[in-house]
């Protein structure tokens, strides 16, 4: 087996079972940390096709960012641990069908793989050598195309002139006008409230003017001349 | 009381009294800060020169390697190729590429299903 | 096989190598901020464990290994095992990507800055964790204000290591450091160290941002559960982070370590020294301060600078 093959199974299979914990545990900080792994191994499959960029900005965005924030609402809430059991229990008979979809996904994928390695021997131990020259091939170095490595650069330099601001840059703005939206419309929505907290906080602030001059005289009244 | 004498002396403040203390804010530095940020905005400045100065000429010398690289690299890759044709390797004429099927092949093709 | 066991062996050997000198480097750190702080305050400092006191880390060392580990009853337990291992193993892991020569680096990525940015911020897990495995609201409180703390420090840093990609071009840590082959980037960004200094300050909990050591006004921090080998493994892991932030300075700011390294030693040990100066001049600081200065002051500072780094950049071009 290839050894980036098996690394991507390991990585698969950590994933499947984190999801399975994710869906099953009751307390859900136990779900958040098992999503944060599942983003660390989405990350190191980022890793094994070479994307360090991505891997990176990956982690940085949602385990440094998001996750945190998610934690730390979590954290906070006062959970009722009882209440969640009932509701979890009517998920019991879906957990069924999801564990055999599970098995299906990864059989299929071993399945192909192999037999995409099959061709991939015959294509690089061609049937013209004997096996002695196969053996021999792989200490001789494998061919050096020049023109290749002189237009290679680095996957960031790739990514920044070739997709965000290049051919794609369309959907990269319009990415970024949907985020503004988003950050506006919350301020829409929650304006009211906050103008309404103001003028709360301005009824409750401190007078000191009508502290200092307040006497016994005008404030403590009998309660019969009241009446 | 009569026969009494003041034998010990009270620890009175000096006369006209003590030295005045200087508790107002002094400045510590004798450079004025208005100085200070003119020095280090200056010092800011020619750095920026010096700095941009040398990228620009480390990316002309970085341009002028490639364009060298580019004119020398038909060479490169001959005498790679020369080194490579002469030991144990793989078969050159040996690809993946398949001939796309259409017109009378695919025709051909979905007959023989 | 035969292959494996020899990547396994190099790899292992050589992240022993990257291990061992880390460990001592965080022991001596430690001697080093009690020795300058009792030169500070015109005392001795620990000089009667070995020749002038230089035994004493070890001697600390040993006193909390041998220590009782105490696990509260009410602690959710792996977690509150694996959150000390989380913050040690992530500042070793941090350190990976650290050239300390033209050659000698454990491993040279391209996106080696971005790579320890989006480490460091997994860092944060560690605290929180430990905050809320220990079950109890002192140290809940305390891991959630460190968390707070070090996420919107975070971002100032951030920028401000941006800006200084932004003048470089690269985000390769060895590159940076050639950029400055002329140059110190500390001349034509004076603001930005400063920023920066303050922001590594906060990050790595050191005063005057200190509040997990306020035992008396605060009941310390996330660590007020832990004893022994978890409170060791927390002290180690905010050293080793003391440490790789003030090479961190020297790499992005003094010129890099790589082209001279009794120098570059220097410049990683003088920044260490400027924490601990740091540490013996200034009072603490207080939590709603704290908030004030890093959203209020240095972000909107550390994006003006960035705002003017990049329009050098676009007016050069």
């Amino acid at each position: 087996m290839d050894s980036t093959l098996g690394l991507l199974v390991i990585l698969l299979g950590i994933i499947m079972i984190c999801t399975l914990v994710i869906l099953r545990s009751v307390n859900p900080i136990y779900s958040i940390l098992n999503l944060i792994v599942i983003y660390g191994c989405y990350a190191a499959i980022l890793l094994t096709v070479e994307m360090e960029f991505l891997a990176c900005i990956y982690i940085l965005v949602n385990v440094g960012a998001i996750a945190v924030l998610f934690l730390f609402i979590v954290m906070m809430i006062n959970i009722n641990i009882v209440e969640i059991q009932e509701t979890m229990r009517k998920y019991n008979i879906y957990m069924i069908v999801g564990i055999i979809g599970v098995i299906g996904i990864i059989g299929i994928l071993i399945t192909n793989y192999n037999i995409r390695l099959k061709e991939e021997v015959i294509a690089d131990f061609s049937m013209f050598l004997t096996t002695s020259e196969s053996n021999q091939l792989t200490v001789v170095p494998t061919y050096l195309d020049y023109y290749t490595l002189f237009t290679e650069t680095t996957d960031i330099r790739t990514m920044g002139s070739n997709v965000i601001y290049g051919s794609q840059s369309i959907w990269f703005i319009m990415a970024c006008i949907i985020l503004l939206i988003g950050m506006v419309g919350v301020i829409y929505i929650t304006e009211d409230l906050i103008i309404e907290k103001r003028h709360l906080n301005e009824r409750r602030r401190q007078d000191i003017n009508s502290q200092v001059l307040r006497e016994y005289k005008t404030t403590i009244r009998n309660y019969r001349e009241i009446q | 009381m009569v026969g009494y004498r003041q034998k010990w002396v009270q620890d009175l403040p000096p006369a006209g009294g003590f030295p005045k203390l200087t508790y107002a804010r002094t400045s510590v530095s004798p450079i004025p800060g208005s100085y200070i940020f003119a020095g280090v905005f200056s010092v800011m400045a020619i750095g920026t020169y010096i700095f941009f100065e040398d990228k620009v000429k480390r990316n002309a010398r970085e341009e002028e390697e490639k364009r060298r690289l580019s004119m020398i690299l038909p060479i490169l890759q001959a005498e790679n190729d020369i080194n490579f044709l002469a030991s144990p390797h793989q078969n050159v004429y040996f690809t993946r590429w398949m001939p796309p099927q259409i017109g009378k092949r695919a025709v051909a093709l979905i007959r023989e299903i | 096989m035969k292959n494996i066991l020899q990547i396994v062996l190099e790899g292992g050997l050589k992240s022993l190598i990257v291990i061992i000198g880390l460990l001592i480097g965080v022991a001596f750190a430690t001697l080093l901020e009690r020795k300058v702080m009792a030169a500070m305050q015109k005392r001795r400092g620990p000089n009667v464990v070995g020749i002038v006191g230089l035994l004493q880390p070890l001697a600390d060392g040993l006193k909390l290994v041998l220590k009782e580990t105490i696990i509260p009853i009410v602690a959710d337990k792996i977690i509150y095992a694996i959150a000390p291992i989380l913050t040690f193993t992530i500042s070793i892991v941090l350190w990976s990507v650290m050239a300390v020569g033209v050659q000698s680096v454990f491993a040279s990525i391209n996106s080696g800055v971005l790579f320890i940015l989006a480490i460091s911020s997994i860092g944060v897990y560690g605290i929180i964790l430990a905050g809320w495995a220990s079950n109890s609201k002192y140290a809940f409180l305390g891991g959630l204000r460190s968390a707070a703390q070090m996420v919107s420090y975070e971002v100032a840093l951030g920028l401000i290591i941006l800006s200084i990609i932004t003048y470089a071009g690269t985000i390769n840590i060895q590159e940076i450091m050639e950029n400055q082959n002329k140059i110190w980037f500390i001349v034509p960004l004076f603001p930005g160290f400063l920023l920066a200094f303050i922001s590594a300050l906060a990050e790595t909990n050191r005063p005057p941002f200190d509040l997990p050591e306020a035992e008396a006004e605060l009941v310390s921090g996330y660590n007020v559960e832990y004893s022994s080998t978890g409170f060791a493994l927390f002290f180690l892991g905010e050293y080793a982070n003391i440490i790789l932030m003030s090479v961190l300075l020297a790499v992005f700011f003094l010129g890099g370590i790589v082209h001279n390294k009794i120098l570059g030693a220097m410049k990683g040990v003088s920044m260490l020294c400027s924490f601990i100066w740091v540490r013996a001049t200034l009072p603490r600081y207080r939590y709603d301060q704290l908030m004030y200065l890093g959203w209020k002051s240095l972000l909107p500072f550390a994006l003006l600078i960035y705002v003017g780094v990049i329009s050098m950049v676009l007016m050069i071009k």
